[in-house]
């Protein structure tokens, strides 16, 4: 049983770190190799987390990640249009049971979700928790400009 | 007709100085301000700088009246999202992407991009007549790709040499549809067509037939 996360940046190795300690084997793939610094250094060196170099999206890396074996794939890396790619292929041609992808831009979320990709766009989440972290009456609203002054 | 291209690299500024000539209405989106300037200079007011898969940058450049939108940047998943955003989105009638990776060629075409080029299979394609050994050429696909015509160049001392069409064991939905001798003398393959060592062979076969095909043909005594 494995996950295989694309993408070792603050949300990729956060991810990968929490489903490591919850017992899942993992491998993450990142196209620099000093994002695995990010990574806790006992779990790489145990090889709890399996570290590939490499395009997420290119078969190569996705395969040395043994996407395979994969029962979850998650793309997290930066650019939206990697993350589709790579969701696509570990869908469509590795046929891994859950894939989600992480997108950032509006249109392309709604596009992924339509050709059937979990999709979640972390920008939005982290606006509605700010939206919801405080309350709105004490927030005091300026009034505005008077017209045609 | 109006047709927009992402990526003005050397594929996409060929492209649209021909297209230019063939009289046609071109706009070139690219990341890259020189790439765009380069294009200005060579082309007229036919280029604007902006990331090509963004609905924004998109509507800018008019996407809902273009015909097609051809993506070849160098990167697939900026080819891939540009046509999704362009299909779905814009309403673009034809989508037509580069896949510097061959084997995100099948991958966009499932994704509903209407044609994917593959740059290694052209290549190989072209180099036809010049390669030693006897490749597996796959020259286009048919019947929205769920057929693709090939070139299966029999080798000498073939296992196949001096049978005819109907012997040889064709795999699924495979048909053999013109045998080339090797002095260039084209035959409609009919059933008691001979095939010999040298000759090319034109199929329609399947995708993923393709091989089994080329197997048959090309095993040695």
């Amino acid at each position: 049983m494995k996950i295989v996360i694309a993408g070792s940046g603050r949300l990729g190795s956060k991810l990968a770190a929490t489903l490591a300690r919850q017992g899942h084997h993992m491998a993450v793939i990142d196209i620099e190799p000093q994002a695995f610094e990010r990574l806790p250094k006992d779990l790489v060196e145990s090889g709890q987390v399996v570290v590939v170099t490499g395009d997420a999206a290119s078969a190569d890396a996705m395969e040395e990640a043994g996407i395979r074996q994969a029962v979850l794939f998650i793309a997290a890396t930066d650019q939206d249009a990697l993350n589709g790619l790579a969701s696509l292929k570990a869908k469509l041609v590795y046929r891994v049971k859950q894939v989600v992808c992480t997108v950032r831009d509006e249109d392309l979320h709604r596009l992924y979700e339509a050709a059937g990709i979990t999709s979640v766009n972390p920008a939005s989440l982290a606006a509605e928790r700010v939206l919801g972290s405080f309350l709105v009456e004490d927030v005091e609203i300026a009034p505005a400009r008077a017209q045609g002054g | 007709m109006y047709l927009i291209i992402a990526g003005a690299g050397i594929i996409g500024g060929s492209l649209a100085g021909s297209l230019v000539a063939a009289g046609h209405e071109v706009l070139i989106i690219d990341t890259d301000p020189a790439r765009v300037a380069k294009v200005q200079q060579d082309l007229g007011n036919v280029a604007i700088a902006g990331y090509p898969a963004s609905v924004r940058v998109l509507t800018e450049a008019g996407a809902s009246r273009a015909s097609v939108l051809i993506a070849v940047t160098g990167r697939d998943e900026d080819n891939l999202a540009v046509c999704l955003l362009a299909k779905y989105v814009m309403k673009v009638p034809r989508t037509v992407a580069l896949a510097n990776q061959p084997d995100n060629a099948p991958l966009f075409e499932s994704a509903g991009i209407d044609i994917a080029v593959s740059s290694v299979d052209l290549v190989l394609a072209a180099l036809a007549g010049s390669l030693p050994a006897h490749p597996l050429l796959r020259l286009m696909p048919v019947s929205s790709r769920t057929k693709e015509v090939v070139a299966i160049k029999v080798p000498a001392r073939a296992a196949i040499a001096g049978r005819s069409v109907s012997e040889v064991p064709l795999p699924y939905g495979a048909l053999i549809a013109l045998v080339v001798t090797s002095d260039g003398r084209v035959q409609t393959a009919s059933p008691h067509t001979l095939i010999q060592d040298e000759d090319e062979v034109i199929a329609v076969v399947p995708p993923d037939a393709a091989e089994a095909l080329w197997e048959t043909l090309t095993e040695q005594k």
